[in-house]
Order: C-alpha cells, then structure tokens, then sequence
C-alpha cells in the first residue's frame, strides 16, 4: 500500500531526504521500519529504540496498525521548549 | 475559559504576553507564566529550531486544554517559536490565568515539563566547531512522568 514517509531533524539528515511515497507491504510502523532497512541499510537508525513515530498527528507505538494513504513521520526524541 | 497556541518565527514579547493574561478575568487571583530563552555557554553561537507543522499545534493545543480541564483554568497561552535564534533570544511563552495561585503555577509547570517531550521540536546548536542536534535528557522524560503519572494521564 502506499504510505507518505516523513523524516525529521537528525534522521531528515541521515535519510537524505524529507518526504517520500512509498509502496511497501507494511502492516505496522515496525515492518516499515523493516522494509525500509532491506532497501537501504542506511535506514537502520530508524529501528533506535529512541526514534517515536507520528502517524497522521497520533504519537503511536510501534505495533500501530498502518493503512493506505497514511503519513508515517520518523521523530528522533523531542527537544523544545 | 480561552486557549491561544502559536508557532511562529517572529520574536516575541514576554512581557506583552504576560500584561494580555493580566486583569482579564474578574475571578482570577492568579496570573503565572514561564518564559524560556537560548542560554549561552560552551561556546554556543546559535540555536535553530525544526518542528513537524501542524502535528505541533495540535500538540500545544492538546497539551494546553487539558491543563485548563485539569486546573480550571480560565486562560492557557502556549507560544513557541522556531527557526534561528541568538542567545538571549526568547523561544517559549507559558502562560495560564486561574482564581488560585497553585492552579496557575502548577499548570504552568505542567503545560512546559509536558510540551518538551509531547511536542514534536528539535534544536540544533551551532558553536565554533560546526553543528549539533541537541539530545533529548533523561531529566525531561522524569519532568514529564511526573504529571502524566498523577491522577490522569494525557489523552493521547
């Protein structure tokens, strides 16, 4: 299914990128993170327990169930205020 | 009860922000409010702040209408800014009006403990030696804890 991928802050910088569509037989935010490491390897900072994934605008687990057309954002831990 | 949330990049001032809460509400006895700024040191030159737009204000919003639920609060005010900013530069306005002094305080503190580890904002420093994302600390998660784990949690 097809998924807008979001990239933040340190991870933006590691990815090489900011944003990006795509089709991945992905049921959670875990087996995105997964698929995306089998692409490119480059994409195992993902899978540090630290990193939060926001999916719409929900801060959810790991094991939150994806559906087609969602946003799946990767956050390395807050740091404002 | 009102609540007023930005993200902006302009400057700001405290103290403008502050008089507004001030004098509004004829059943307030309180007004408390925290302002955060870039502290200089270890060769620090610049601050630069990233934020996720539009998941941030529904945070800061979020964040802001529980504490007027929890602290019958008749005013929140969350400001915060990104972008590029100097030392000594604002960057957070917390504000909150209610009839008792630690209604206001504690959901001030609550308001600034909570935003640092629900809002989604990164800083990056910049000093002589080049650039640096700053790291989340240990002590903001136990800030944070320390109200989410009393009596009611956030709604996520």
């Amino acid at each position: 299914m097809s998924l807008t991928v979001r990239y933040f802050a340190a991870l933006r910088e590691r990815m090489g990128m900011a944003e990006e569509t795509v089709t991945a037989p992905a049921a959670t935010g875990e087996q995105l993170i997964d698929w995306l490491i089998e692409r490119d390897a480059l994409a195992e900072i993902l899978a540090h327990p630290s990193t939060r994934i926001i999916v719409n605008d929900e801060i959810v687990p790991r094991v939150h169930a994806l559906k087609a057309g969602d946003t799946v954002a990767f956050c390395p831990p807050f740091s404002g205020g | 009860m009102s609540v007023t949330v930005r993200v902006q990049t302009a400057r700001f001032d405290a103290g403008a922000l502050l008089n507004a809460l001030s004098g509004r509400d004829s059943d307030c006895g309180a007004v408390a409010s925290f302002s955060g700024q870039v502290r200089g040191g270890h060769g620090l030159l610049a601050l630069e702040l990233e934020h996720y737009p539009g998941v941030t204000e529904t945070a800061l919003e979020r964040i802001a209408r529980h504490a007027v639920g929890r602290w019958d609060l008749r005013q929140a005010t969350i400001i915060h800014r990104t972008g590029r900013m100097e030392i000594g530069e604002e960057i957070v306005f917390v504000g909150a009006t209610a009839p008792h002094r630690r209604a206001a305080l504690d959901a001030v503190s609550f308001m600034i403990d909570v935003l640092k580890t629900q809002a989604p904002f990164w800083k990056k420093e910049y000093d002589e030696q080049g650039e640096r994302w700053v790291e989340a600390r240990a002590s903001d998660d136990e800030a944070a804890a320390r109200w989410l784990t009393q009596t009611e949690d956030m709604p996520a």
